[in-house]
């Protein structure tokens, strides 16, 4: 993408509003402003945008709604701002297609790192796939299912591998527990956590430097789980 | 004058009038008496007794039968206007006419006293339904009291009140003023023994009464007392039964408005849950809006461009590092008003101990710089069933802890291990230690480790983990270290996770 990216706010709160918006121009984005779901989707029949930043509490609709509107035509990122304490209203998002959330207050330093990583997703979403990936010590080749750690092979069975295919291949945004089982164990299993926490930990005792602090395989707690490269 | 004394007056007006009614058709027949054979004359005597006992009763039917018989013999009889019986024979009638007469009378009697009977139970049956209907209608105990006391005084005559019990103990709660002494030992009887129980009319009172105790499906709800005067009225078996049956109906009344009471509790309960959890999430909005401007606004004068003086820059750090102290303590402020408010609701699920602790630990970031943090957690360690998210707050609130207690660079260890029954997390601190008179009430509420210490923080960061800990069927403690600093325990029951089959490839 060589334009600069066309990133549309909504938020009711004019001040937070005001340091976001600075923010985003630091990155050489352009930004339009919305201060209600109705506005938003005004301004996106007219502007399209490259990305979506949104409040969930907004003064006429729930941003849940306007989520779940945009999703109906468009697989533009979302990044929800949340202020709510319940972990339910962010999974409640992540399910209808927000691709990561903030919880206030946030620090712009880790306001600017979720954006520019869904920026980057959307980018790469429009070239080829990459079949060889790296992170830490550890080197993924997809195409021929073979992955090392410090150059030494490592061997992981075949939902191991699904696993992290899942992860991988969401890096940048935050899959929910209910996604990834669907994705990896299918939809009869959407309710089986248990298969996750245990499958998480297999990668993390591969793959992470320290397996009890883990660096690429996130947890999102009450929520999911993040791949960070 | 009392009812017995009546109702004789009555019966010997009634004979009286019999013997009138009897002279007076044995005068009407006797142009007769040379025409008509003796047998028609009999038939028509006969005919009189039934009609006399149909309308006026077996005594009546009797009186008639005998005046028949003499008044037959006096004025029909040849020779007549005499007692005497010329022919033998005629013995024979008189026999016959007097035991038809007065066996029929009879019948004829107990034929009406059946209707009667019949009649009246009809009457009361239709009464109950009737009562039964506004039963059905009643708001409160105090209506369906009201309702008793009116119906069975106008149905039998007698007072009644309602006695409502909590479980089966008889703690009066008395519906209706009652002007007779309640013997509360055969009202306790009556409900132990769920059967009618009577006391005696002879009590120095002069009330007699009847305890009913009120049954339904589920469990007693009081019982009926039933009083009558011994001078003004009587308590038949009849009544009784009536009473009892009424009782039925009453205990379904009670029943009914039971569960209404118990259906309206639970809504409330529901309500005001809703309307706390609503307050409470738009007070977490309102607080954290500012919050969230401050530390942004804050966060954005430090990473200005070009760079502000340090002074300035090192001043907005502060700023947003109070802040998000600030936010902190919302958070446990709006979590404890959260699991103050009663019934803590767990959305409980197999997690991985790791993951707590990993996002505790990223949740904490900055807070933890200034101490080396070491985690040891077993790599087979084994699922617990818990609420994540509250418990990365217990995790969060003790590690929090123990960088606040402990001198800059002191390092801080977390470590988990397992027992057969219990997964213990404990976080060790090489700070100043606590109190030992305080090691028990420093989980209490805004109970803080030092007196007047300069260390910000409320006290009330341990007492939430002692809610959440406790709501998980575990338990939290604090040792002071045989070295330096303290040890938080952290116990959790391990109960039997899921299994996950195990993959071979």
């Amino acid at each position: 993408m060589s334009a600069k990216p066309r990133v549309l706010l909504v938020e009711d709160e004019p001040e937070i509003r005001r340091f976001v918006k600075s923010a985003l121009e630091a990155m050489n984005c352009v930004v339009t402003e919305a201060d209600s779901v109705m506005s938003a989707t005004h301004v996106l029949s007219v502007n399209p945008a490259d990305l979506l930043v949104v409040d969930l509490g907004l003064p006429d609709v729930d941003g849940q709604t306007l989520i779940e509107r945009v999703r109906s035509w468009s697989d533009m990122p979302v990044l929800v701002l949340s202020a709510r304490a319940m972990e339910q209203d962010k999974v409640d998002a992540l399910n209808l297609g927000a691709d990561d959330y903030l919880t206030k207050p946030f620090g712009i330093a880790e306001f600017k790192a979720r954006v520019q990583a869904l920026l980057r997703r959307h980018q790469r979403q429009d070239d080829l796939p990459t079949s060889v990936l790296s992170f830490g010590a550890v080197r993924v080749d997809f195409t021929k299912r073979e992955i090392f750690k410090d150059d030494a092979l490592v061997h992981l069975t075949v939902t191991e591998f699904k696993l992290l295919a899942a992860l991988v291949k969401s890096s940048g945004k935050v899959m929910t527990q209910k996604a990834l089982l669907q994705e990896v164990w299918g939809p009869a299993f959407k309710d089986s956590s248990h298969y996750l926490r245990i499958y998480i930990s297999h990668l993390r005792q591969k793959l992470e430097e320290d397996p009890a602090r883990p660096k690429h395989f996130v947890t999102e707690i009450g929520v999911g789980y993040r791949f960070k490269p | 004058m009392s009812k017995h004394a009546s109702m004789h007056l009555r019966q010997w007006h009634q004979s009286l009038l019999t013997v009138l009614l009897t002279s007076t058709l044995a005068f009407l027949l006797m142009p007769l008496a040379e025409r008509w054979e003796l047998a028609n004359i009999v038939m028509l005597f006969l005919l009189f007794v039934l009609m006399v006992a149909i309308k006026l009763g077996q005594t009546s039917g009797v009186v008639a039968a005998i005046c028949s018989v003499f008044l037959f013999d006096y004025l029909f009889v040849p020779p007549r206007f005499s007692l005497d019986v010329a022919n033998p024979e005629h013995l024979v009638t008189f026999a016959v006419m007097l035991i038809t007469a007065v066996v029929s009378a009879q019948m004829a009697a107990r034929l009406k006293k059946n209707a009667e009977d019949a009649q009246m139970r009809e009457a009361r049956t239709h009464s109950l339904y009737e009562v039964a209907r506004a039963l059905a209608g009643t708001q409160s105990i105090e209506d369906a009291a009201n309702i008793t006391e009116a119906f069975l005084l106008a149905q039998v005559g007698l007072k009644a009140y309602a006695i409502v019990t909590d479980a089966d103990v008889v703690k009066t709660q008395m519906v209706g003023a009652a002007q007779f002494h309640v013997e509360t030992h055969l009202a306790s009887l009556a409900v132990s023994s769920k059967k009618t129980v009577r006391s005696s009319a002879l009590n120095t009172t002069g009330w007699g009464c009847v305890y009913i105790p009120l049954l339904s499906a589920e469990h007693g709800h009081g019982i009926l007392v039933l009083a009558a005067h011994e001078d003004t009225t009587e308590i038949t078996p009849e009544k009784v039964a009536f009473c009892e049956a009424y009782a039925s109906l009453l205990a379904i009344a009670l029943e009914r408005l039971h569960f209404v009471d118990v259906a309206y509790a639970h809504e409330l309960s529901v309500t005001s849950e809703r309307l706390r959890s609503s307050i409470l999430s738009a007070l977490s909005h309102d607080l954290r809006t500012p919050l969230t401007v401050l530390v942004g606004l804050a966060d954005s004068l430090a990473t200005h461009e070009p760079p502000l003086p340090p002074d300035a820059v090192a001043t907005s750090v502060t700023i947003q590092d109070q802040a998000r102290r600030l936010s902190s303590l919302v958070s446990n402020l709006l979590e404890m008003a959260r699991l103050n408010a009663g019934n803590v609701q767990l959305r409980l699920d197999w997690h991985d101990i790791t993951d707590v602790v990993s996002a505790s630990i990223e949740h904490l970031g900055d807070a933890l710089k200034a101490h080396p943090l070491s985690v040891q957690i077993s790599p087979h360690v084994s699922l617990v069933q818990i609420d994540a998210t509250l418990m990365e707050r217990v995790v969060t609130n003790l590690l929090e802890n123990a960088a606040k207690y402990s001198p800059k660079g002191a390092p801080i260890m977390l470590q988990v291990s397992e027992t057969p029954d219990e997964l213990q997390l404990v976080v060790r601190d090489e700070g100043t230690g606590i109190d030992p008179q305080k090691l028990d009430t420093m989980f209490d509420m805004f109970e803080r480790g030092t007196k007047e210490s300069t260390i910000q923080g409320f006290g009330l960061g341990l007492s939430i983990c002692k809610v959440i800990v406790q709501a998980h069927g575990g338990h939290i403690k604090a040792v002071n270290r045989a070295s330096c600093g303290a040890e938080l325990w952290v116990c959790l029951p391990k109960g039997t996770p899921p299994s996950v089959p195990e993959e071979t490839v």
